[in-house]
């Protein structure tokens, strides 16, 4: 019996922004005529909550046969968050956004796991699961000073998602000449 | 209005409130102060700049119209957050009343005195006689690599101008 397994994954960027401007509470003051005149002004900048996921690879799996076991399969990302912090909603192809990829009526299901570590903390393929279509908790160690967390790479990059298809799963599949493809949707929001 | 000058001087002389030949006399005024609030500014951003038009007055100065700016705030140039901070550089322009942004201006540092900048309006203390309108201008710039380096919030701080005679 051989399957023969592929996952495609589609980028998606988000970039999102909530305006903390407020106003000033004083208003400049205005100098007096003397030997010397002396006035005031306030100043404000505000730095808006947005962030920004990039780098992301599509992870594909060439051929699976009976034997090989669990499939695992991950890309590093990048993800910059103008606050440090983020959650994450990850949404699959399947029906009800479930995480399964699909080839012709048969499907896989996959789960997904998300790793914080941020750059050079070691990302690797440990992490929290994910549920389909529901926000994460709170994750940390997003870039912060880089969108691009310096161009990505897996030196630079802020996180690591991981899929993984059980080895039990590729056994029920069903064997078909077409691959099983799937899209993960990654939406991150700031906080 | 050399005459008229010239007699200003010598009623001030005589007055007694000429203080020395060569250093200022007075009165001076610092008007049209405005709040500078920048951005929201968002990372791909450019840098920031914003600026506010001043109408500088000084009676009588030698050399005539000139004066010395001092501005400076308690933290340094910062916009603070909490403990987070973003730095920022003022430039004064004394270029004069319809020159003003015909140059970058001369860079300030925190709470060290400018000298020797001209163009003060001398006959109306709201600048609205002779070379009317504001005659000065103060600049600020925050980089975007600063901006970019900045946590998400928003960043106050407050800058006082002391105006001197010359």
């Amino acid at each position: 019996m051989f399957h023969t397994s592929r996952i495609f994954l589609i980028t998606v960027t988000f970039i999102g922004g909530i305006n903390l401007a407020q106003s000033a509470a004083r208003a400049a003051t205005q100098g007096t005529l003397g030997l010397t005149s002396t006035g005031s002004a306030n100043i404000s900048v505000t730095k808006t909550v947005e962030a920004q996921i990039t780098d992301i690879q599509d992870m594909t799996l060439p051929s699976w046969s009976i034997g090989d076991g669990d499939v695992t399969l991950y890309s590093n990302i990048c993800v910059y968050s103008s606050t440090g912090s983020y959650k994450v909603t990850a949404t699959g192809s399947g029906s009800g956004n479930d995480f399964t990829i699909a080839s012709d009526s048969s499907t896989i299901p996959y789960t997904v796991t998300w790793n914080s570590a941020g750059a050079g903390g070691g990302l690797d393929n440990s992490g929290t699961a994910l549920n389909a279509g529901a926000e994460s908790g709170d994750f940390q160690n997003a870039a912060t000073t880089t969108a691009d967390c310096n161009g990505g790479g897996a030196g630079n990059d802020t996180a690591r998602v991981i899929l993984n298809i059980t080895n039990a799963d590729m056994i029920a599949a069903m064997g078909s000449n077409t691959p099983y493809t799937g899209t993960l949707t990654m939406l991150i929001t700031p906080y | 209005m050399r005459r008229f000058l010239i007699i200003l001087a010598i009623s001030c002389m005589l007055a007694g409130n000429a203080h020395a030949i060569g250093s200022g006399v007075g009165p001076v005024q610092i008007t049209g102060l405005s709040d500078l609030n920048l951005g929201p500014w968002g990372i791909g951003d450019p840098p920031l700049s914003a600026h506010m038009d001043l109408c500088i007055y000084a009676l009588v100065t030698l050399p005539l119209t000139s004066y010395v700016i001092t501005v400076s705030s308690p933290s340094g140039y910062v916009l603070s957050n909490g403990l987070r901070q973003i730095p920022y550089s003022l430039y004064w322009d004394d270029s004069g009343a319809g020159n003003l942004g015909s140059g970058s201006g001369t860079q300030l540092s925190n709470g060290v005195a400018l000298a020797g900048q001209m163009n003060a309006n001398m006959l109306a203390p709201d600048c609205s006689l002779g070379n009317a309108g504001p005659n000065a201008r103060l600049t600020l710039k925050i980089t975007a690599t600063d901006m970019t380096n900045a946590l998400a919030g928003t960043y106050t701080g407050t800058i006082t101008l002391l105006l001197s005679p010359n």
